[in-house]
C-alpha cells in the first residue's frame, strides 16, 4: 500500500499530463470539424477493413447453405425453363397448325436438386452417389445432369440415396448429336446438327469419353459442341456434353474415332439435378411392346 | 521570487499579445510566431508540476478560445510543458551556480547557450506537435515541415529578444 501511494506521488503527475493530453484530444477531435472529420473517415476506413476481414473468414461457413440455397435455385429455374420451352411450343403450334397439340412430350421434365455424397473417377466403373432417394420421388433410370452438362443415370434407389452410372462407365450409352457452328441467327433458333452419334467411356482419363457412330462424310471440326440428342428416353434434347477434342478417320472402318472432352468435371462434381420425365412410362412400354411382338 | 500577481499578468500579456498582434502576422504566408510559450519557462521550478501542467494547460485553452481551436493549443503546451520539465537537467550546467529551486528558466539564470538549446527543443516539440494536429495528416509532409521550421524560427528570435530585454 505504501508503494502505491508512493508510486503514485512519484509518477502521478504523469498520469496527470497524459490526462491532459488526451482531454485536449478529446475537445480537438469534438469541436474541429476538419479533425473530425478526418478521425471519423480513418474510423470507417478501419472498421471497413475489419468487416472486410471478418467477411473473409465467416463466408466460408456459409458456403454449404449458399451452396445448397444455388442448387436448389438452379434445379427451380431449370423447371422454370422446361414450362417457358413448353409454353413457347404450345403457341407455335397454335399458330401454324389446325392440330391442338396440348403438350410436346419431350418436354415434360422437372428437376430436382440433390448433393454427390460419393463418387469415383478412377475406376474402370465408375459410380457416384447422392443424397436422395425413393422417398424424394428418385425412381430407377432418371437422368442426372450439373449445371455444366450430363453426369449420368440412376441405376439404383433406396429410401434415401440413389446410385447413378455417371458418363464414366462403360455401361451407359448416351445419344448424342454434334451441333452445326451457328453461321447466322437462324441457324442458331433452327438448331441444325451435322450427325448423330454415341457416346461412351472406356476407362481412363476422366476428362475426356468417344463418341461413336459418326459416319466419315460428315464433316466435323476440332472444338465443334456435342450436346444430347433427345432420342434416348433418359435425357431432353440440348443437354451440353462437351467438345470435340480430336478425331480421327480409320481407313478401315466407315465411322470416325472421335475424342470428346466432358464439358463436367466429374472429380469436383458436388452438386447435380435430377430430371424426372413425365412420359417415360408410356415411351417405354410402347417401345417395348412393339420389340416384344419382334 | 516572483509572486503569483506577477505571473497572472503575464499570462494575460501572453494570450492578448498572442490573440491580437501575432496571430495576425503570416510570415511568408507559411510561418506564424507562437511566442505564447515563453510564459512556460516563467512559471518558477518552485511551483509544484501539477500546478505547472495545470497552467499550461489554462495558457492553450485560452489561445484556443480566442483561435477557434479547442484543444490544438492545450494540447501542444502541456506537451512542451513536459518536454521542458523532462529535458531541464540535460542543459543545466554542471558546475554552478544554477539555482534550481527558485529561479524561472531564463537566460539569465541558464546563460544563452544552455537556454536557447533548451528552448529550441521545446519550441521544436510545441509547433511540430501543434501543426501535425492542425493539418491532421502527413499528406504535405514537405510543407508541414517548412511550417513548422520556419515558425519555430520566428518564435525563437522572438523569444531571444525578449529573454535578452528582460530586467
Amino acid at each position: 500500500m505504501n508503494s502505491l501511494i508512493k508510486f503514485f506521488a512519484t509518477y502521478g503527475v504523469y498520469f496527470y499530463f497524459v490526462a491532459l493530453e488526451i482531454f485536449s484530444l478529446v475537445l480537438i477531435v469534438n469541436y474541429n470539424y476538419f479533425q473530425r472529420s478526418r478521425v471519423f473517415s480513418a474510423m470507417n476506413e478501419l472498421s471497413g477493413i475489419l468487416y472486410d476481414l471478418e467477411e473473409s473468414v465467416t463466408d466460408y461457413f456459409s458456403l454449404k447453405s449458399v451452396n445448397e440455397e444455388l442448387s436448389e435455385e438452379n434445379a427451380r429455374l431449370r423447371n422454370d425453363l422446361f414450362l417457358m420451352q413448353q409454353f413457347a411450343y404450345k403457341k407455335a403450334m397454335r399458330q401454324d397448325s389446325v392440330v391442338q397439340m396440348v403438350e410436346n412430350p419431350r418436354l415434360s421434365y422437372t428437376s430436382m436438386s440433390a448433393k454427390v455424397i460419393n463418387n469415383s473417377v478412377h475406376k474402370l466403373q465408375n459410380y457416384i452417389t447422392i443424397n436422395r432417394g425413393s422417398k424424394n420421388g428418385i425412381c430407377q433410370d432418371m437422368s442426372v445432369i450439373s449445371s455444366c452438362g450430363v453426369v449420368g443415370v440412376v441405376k439404383s434407389v433406396s429410401d434415401h440415396f440413389a446410385m447413378v452410372v455417371p458418363v464414366l462407365n462403360p455401361r451407359i450409352r448416351i445419344s448424342c448429336k454434334i451441333k452445326l457452328k451457328a453461321k447466322s441467327a437462324q441457324d442458331l433458333s433452327v438448331g441444325q446438327v451435322k450427325d448423330i452419334g454415341s457416346l461412351v467411356w472406356y476407362g481412363g482419363d476422366y476428362r475426356f469419353a468417344s463418341m461413336e457412330q459418326v459416319p466419315r462424310h460428315v464433316e466435323i471440326e476440332k472444338g465443334d459442341t456435342v450436346i444430347t440428342s433427345g432420342y434416348s428416353d433418359y435425357f431432353p434434347e440440348g443437354i451440353m456434353v462437351g467438345t470435340i477434342e480430336s478425331f480421327d478417320k480409320a481407313t478401315d472402318d466407315n465411322y470416325y474415332d472421335i475424342k470428346v472432352r466432358l464439358s463436367v468435371n466429374f472429380s469436383t462434381l458436388s452438386y447435380v439435378e435430377v430430371l424426372d420425365y413425365k412420359y417415360k412410362k408410356e415411351q417405354e412400354e410402347l417401345e417395348s411392346a412393339i420389340l416384344t411382338d419382334n | 521570487m516572483k509572486s503569483f500577481g506577477y505571473l497572472g499578468i503575464l499570462f494575460l500579456i501572453c494570450v492578448l499579445g498572442q490573440v491580437l498582434i501575432l496571430n495576425q502576422l503570416y510570415f511568408l504566408g507559411v510561418g506564424n510566431p507562437y511566442l505564447y510559450i515563453l510564459f512556460l519557462f516563467a512559471m518558477p521550478l518552485t511551483m509544484s508540476r501539477f500546478a505547472r501542467f495545470t497552467m499550461a494547460f489554462l495558457l492553450g485553452f485560452a489561445i484556443d478560445l480566442f483561435s477557434g481551436t479547442p484543444g490544438l493549443h492545450s494540447f501542444s503546451c502541456v506537451f512542451a510543458q513536459f518536454v521542458a520539465m523532462e529535458s531541464i537537467f540535460l542543459f543545466v550546467p554542471k558546475d554552478d551556480k544554477f539555482k534550481r529551486d527558485s529561479l524561472p528558466l531564463s537566460i539569465k539564470s541558464m546563460g544563452v547557450s544552455s537556454f536557447m538549446k533548451l528552448a529550441t527543443l521545446v519550441v521544436l516539440c510545441h509547433h511540430g506537435s501543434l501543426f501535425l494536429l492542425e493539418a491532421f495528416s502527413v499528406q504535405h509532409l514537405g510543407l508541414l515541415i517548412v511550417r513548422i521550421l520556419v515558425s519555430a524560427t520566428l518564435t525563437l528570435f522572438l523569444l531571444y529578444v525578449v529573454e535578452k530585454n528582460k530586467k
